[in-house]
């Protein structure tokens, strides 16, 4: 026989104190009339006795042992400085750390150098590829001069010849 | 963040600065507490201490870290509940075996006995149960914890909580009722 008391879900939280004063007392004044309700509420209540017989055996001995070993284990890595460190860098960090200091220098004198290159032939090849070899002093307006030339009859060339005509028209030398 | 920092936090804070005595101290304080809950939750002695001490190199893991914006007890909870719950996506059903024995004979072996199968029935109903409502009575039942402590364990509102109680011990007295039935036969 099953009941339809909106609160009958609620007999557990009712039963640990976690509803409000309303809820409670609709609760109460209910099972004060509800056979099915009160039943329900007296099988949850012995759910806990049967519950606690089981109990957990100690934990193992040994266990505090083993977990600080692998901590030890760690501890190459484990430094108050590195533990800021998300530990998918602590291999790289961890042979920084195991180079001589000029071994450190050289290692951060290649990484410069290697940026420096980059950053110089990065900037040849931007201005080799510029028609006429044309500095970067010398940008245009449009900055079309960076690109190859633009072609006759092309939209960028009628664009060109406008803003040309329109610069001296305004008196802007060219 | 705490009123004021229990020794667990500033032991965590001790650990986060390399200081090994201090995580040895943690081990010390929380180890028991942290395997019953894997126990419990598991059913399975090995599993169990693999996420013990899962949980406790989690921590030094992250005590670089740490910051003690809630009590080091909520914050190992939800360490150790989340370890439980991956590991029960993959575990065996509980072992019917792993629970322990009486040590002593002692007078009334019956009273024993039925004690003993109580518990059999009650691992075998906590296993019905899904991961996360397993954990909830876990922490209910055994951690005293309330519905907010549940959920922050659970990283969950206590509404949730409310209800995962509500079908767990739906089901556990379902499982209980016709094991008593039976029995009756």
């Amino acid at each position: 026989m099953s009941c339809r008391f909106k609160y009958r879900h609620q007999l557990g939280a009712y039963l640990d104190g976690e509803l409000n004063p309303q809820e409670s007392e609709a609760i109460a004044r209910h099972l004060a009339d509800c056979a099915t309700c009160s039943a329900a509420l007296e099988e949850i209540r012995r759910l806990e006795p049967a519950l606690l017989t089981l109990d957990a055996p100690p934990s193992p001995s040994g266990l505090t042992a083993r977990i600080l070993a692998e901590a030890q284990g760690r501890k190459v890595l484990f430094t108050p400085e590195r533990s800021s460190v998300s530990p998918r860098f602590w291999p790289l960090h961890r042979w920084l750390q195991e180079l001589s200091v000029p071994m450190r220098a050289a290692a951060c004198a290649m990484v410069l150098l290697a940026f420096l290159l980059g950053l110089t032939m990065g900037r040849e090849v931007s201005l080799s590829g510029s028609p006429r070899g044309v500095a970067p002093s010398e940008e245009s307006l449009e900055g079309f001069e960076w690109f190859s030339p633009t072609p006759p009859l092309s939209l960028g060339s009628a664009y060109l010849t406008m803003a040309s005509a329109s610069r001296e028209i305004g008196g802007v030398p060219r | 963040m705490p009123n004021s920092l229990d020794s667990a936090e500033l032991l965590m804070l001790a650990v986060g600065k390399g200081d090994l005595q201090a995580f040895e101290e943690i081990i010390r304080r929380h180890q028991a507490w942290a395997w019953k809950i894997a126990y419990r939750f598991l059913g399975h002695r090995e599993e169990a201490e693999d996420v013990v001490q899962d949980a406790f190199l989690r921590l030094l893991d992250a005590s670089g870290r740490y910051r003690p914006t809630a009590s080091f007890k909520t914050y190992f909870y939800r360490i150790i509940t989340r370890l439980c719950l991956d590991r029960a996506k993959k575990k065996q059903p509980l072992s019917v075996e792993t629970i322990p024995d009486s040590p002593d004979p002692r007078p009334g072996v019956v009273e024993e006995m039925m004690l003993r199968e109580t518990a059999v029935a009650v691992h075998a109903a906590l296993d019905a149960l899904s991961p996360t409502q397993r954990m909830a009575i876990v922490l209910r039942y055994y951690e005293g914890l309330n519905y907010e402590g549940i959920a922050s364990a659970l990283q969950t509102t206590p509404k949730a909580v409310e209800r995962l109680l509500a079908r767990a011990r739906e089901r556990l007295r379902a499982i209980l009722r016709a094991r008593t039935n039976s029995s009756r036969l």
